[in-house]
């Protein structure tokens, strides 16, 4: 089966890039700053949005660039789509806060972030996407293996688009490579395989 | 013709026993694991009740042989002996484990010991950074446990909160089923920690009394820990060495939620789905039991007993949770009742959802309130996480 | 009983993220768990956190919790009601 790639978007600290064109660039804000800037310059509009932590904030802003702001996943039942997503530091930003505070008053609103698949998680709730999902532990952006994985999903179930990448927020550092992945003949960047590392 | 994948081996540790024959005797004698924390240090030991292991790290790491000066967590520790005893039953050689794969699903990872030495950090102590952090991650449980059990194949993590185990079942399954594997251990292990206590505290969703869950007056859930493994195979390898089979998966499924970070919606789409999804891959069988989620909590219950109703109709199987043994084991949690599925086909025995006063009357049967001697022949479990993560699983005698 | 509301509304905002809302977008009688301002069960949550830790008023039923946050206004009155 050939798999295409519809679109790709990456957020990193030097901004956003949507099949490799840069959408905005980041000139040396802090993510909380940058993300802020880009959530109001884009008239994102989605009060959620000011709830999540940073790994949701990342993965959320790059989806939305992904997927032109859902506008591609309109006519696509919702249980089509599937999401499958590495991630390397889990959701340690959380999880310091959570253990920071926890002496005191801990946050329920904190506690809920304390879990890398929260993101995921937002990204449906958002677009409203009900397939599979998952989120694996990896060291690195394994692409290989995210390739077999979301291959076998749209040679055995029906899946008309996955998102597939890495997304990873270690307080410090952050990276988010999204991948929009179809099985059909629309008009695709690129062919999805292991290579896929090339295109960011 | 699709491969077939047969459970060849399982291996357990729970509040309710460090084995599988200790948990089939709890769960045969409704014998709950649930009671005051021993172990994790907690200012909640008089307040809350947890499904605790009966063992003090101690303990368990000399069961392993390790040094008891030596510092391991307590996740990586219970998933060593459930894997160990996995390997064991399903008679493997060490060759054979040389190329198996590993699945592993975990949400605590290290944390039980991250945040002890992280405390002790923040007070200004000295503290040694490898030793305290190095085992923090989810994949370094996955290693440890796969090092020492001698599975040199690939490994991978799962961390998909309390479905994080059912998925790597399922993922074992696929893998054994498009041909890239003969043999993958899969299941999940999430040791107790203050860290998970205070966040499930601070969401107000904990029973400080022992937990009913599908009772109409149900107050919220236990916190409970351990871990299991299932060896899984293909048909093609239990032939080959003419390994003793312990049951079939035959289903699997998973699905979002999309309504909620933590809360499920009140249909209970997700699992919806997720079950659907399962009964498909298992050409629609007749399901005879449900190890449903049924964590005790008001929102759980009620949104699985909806997605329950939605599915089966009128054709209700027999269904429990088994949390009230337990508690809510998390990542492990999949796993575990894979374990107890498995063994209510091999003994034709369903086990109750203990501490039913008033059961809810959503569905239209309450769950078991007693053991049930019974012939299954297929029984699904449910796991359903927070992010929306829903998983089904469908086993076969 | 007005100071009280205006500093309840600027909590309100900074714990919970309302960051599209201003103190003025929120009238005291608006239903805080309705379309407009959105609040779900976790901003329950920390509304209970948020009169601990600022207001020394503690409820330690989420249900008590459901009837209290109806509104600013009503936030403002319990609060009057059971300040130690």
């Amino acid at each position: 089966m050939n798999l295409g790639i519809q679109s790709y978007c990456t957020f990193n600290s030097k901004g956003i890039f949507k099949n490799g064109k840069p959408i905005i660039l980041n000139q040396n804000l802090s993510f909380n700053d940058f993300a802020l800037k880009v959530y109001k310059q884009f008239e994102i509009g989605y009060s959620k949005y000011h709830k999540m932590d940073n790994l949701c904030k990342l993965a959320l802003l790059t989806s939305e660039f992904l997927l032109d702001n859902g506008q591609v996943l309109v006519d696509t039942p919702s249980s089509e789509v599937a999401i499958i997503l590495g991630n390397s530091s889990s959701s340690i930003v959380s999880d310091t806060i959570h253990q920071t505070s926890m002496d005191e008053l801990p946050s329920p609103a904190v506690f809920v972030y304390t879990l890398p698949n929260i993101m995921i998680g937002e990204m449906c709730i958002k677009y409203k996407i009900t397939g599979e999902n998952s989120c694996f532990q990896m060291k690195d952006f394994d692409t290989s293996f995210l390739n077999q994985y979301v291959s076998y999903l749209f040679d055995k179930e029906k899946y008309t688009y996955c998102i597939t990448g890495w997304v990873d927020f270690d307080g410090e550092d952050y990276q988010a490579h999204l991948f929009l992945i179809s099985n059909e003949n629309k008009d695709t960047i690129s062919i999805f395989n292991d290579k896929i590392k090339n295109l960011i | 013709m699709t491969e077939r994948v047969y459970v060849t081996g399982w291996g357990i540790i729970s509040a309710l026993g460090n084995d599988i024959e200790e948990n089939l005797h709890a769960l045969k004698n409704k014998k709950s694991g649930i009671s005051s924390p021993l172990f994790l240090k907690t200012n909640y030991a008089n307040q809350k009740v947890v499904g605790e292991v009966k063992l003090s790290n101690n303990d368990l790491k000399k069961q392993l042989g390790f040094e008891v000066s030596k510092t391991i967590s307590r996740t990586a520790l219970l998933g060593m002996i459930a894997a160990k005893e996995s390997i064991r039953l399903s008679g493997l050689s060490s060759n054979e484990l040389h190329s198996a794969l590993f699945f592993n699903g975990t949400s605590v990872g290290g944390m039980d010991v991250s945040e002890v030495h992280y405390k002790a950090f923040l007070e200004g102590e000295e503290v040694n950074y490898k030793e305290a952090f190095s085992g923090h991650d989810c994949g370094h449980s996955t290693e440890t446990i796969a090092n020492y059990i001698g599975a040199l194949g690939e490994t991978s993590t799962i961390s998909t909160a309390c479905s994080s185990s059912a998925n790597t079942i399922m993922q074992a399954c696929r893998t054994i089923k498009g041909g890239k594997a003969e043999v993958a251990i899969a299941g999940g292990t999430d040791a107790l920690s203050v860290f998970t206590l205070n966040g499930f505290n601070s969401l107000k969703i904990l029973d400080d009394h022992p937990c009913k869950p599908f009772d109409k007056n149900r107050k919220g859930l236990n916190l409970g820990e351990g871990a299991a493994y299932l060896v899984l195979e293909s048909e093609r390898s239990v032939r080959a060495r003419g390994a003793n089979v312990l049951g079939e998966v035959i289903g699997y499924g998973n699905a979002n939620d999309a309504y909620h970070q933590t809360a499920s919606s009140p249909q209970g789409e997700g699992a919806l789905n997720a079950m659907r999804k399962a009964m498909s891959v298992a050409d629609d069988i007749s399901i005879d039991y449900i190890n449903v989620h049924g964590t005790g909590t008001g929102n759980n219950d009620m949104s699985e007993s909806m997605a329950v109703n939605s599915l089966f109709k009128e054709n209700m199987p027999l269904y429990s949770s088994t949390k009230a043994y337990t508690g809510h084991t998390l990542g492990a949690a999949g796993a575990i009742e894979a374990v107890f599925s498995l063994l209510s086909l091999r003994h034709n025995l369903l086990f109750p959802c203990l501490r039913v006063d008033t059961p809810m009357d959503v569905i239209s049967q309450p769950p078991i309130f007693d053991v049930v001697e019974k012939e299954v022949n297929t029984v699904m479990s449910n796991s359903l996480g927070f992010g929306g993560n829903c998983s089904a699983l469908i086993f076969k005698k | 009983m007005d100071k009280l509301i205006q500093q309840l509304k600027e909590d309100i905002i900074e714990q919970l993220n309302l960051e599209d809302f201003t103190v003025d977008d929120i009238a005291d009688d608006e239903l805080l768990f309705g379309e407009k301002i959105g609040l779900d069960s976790i901003d329950a949550l920390e509304l209970i956190v948020l009169l601990e830790k600022n207001y020394e008023v503690k409820i330690d039923n989420p249900e008590v919790g459901k009837k209290v946050f109806n509104s600013v206004r009503s936030i403002a009155e319990f609060i009057q009601e059971n300040k130690a």
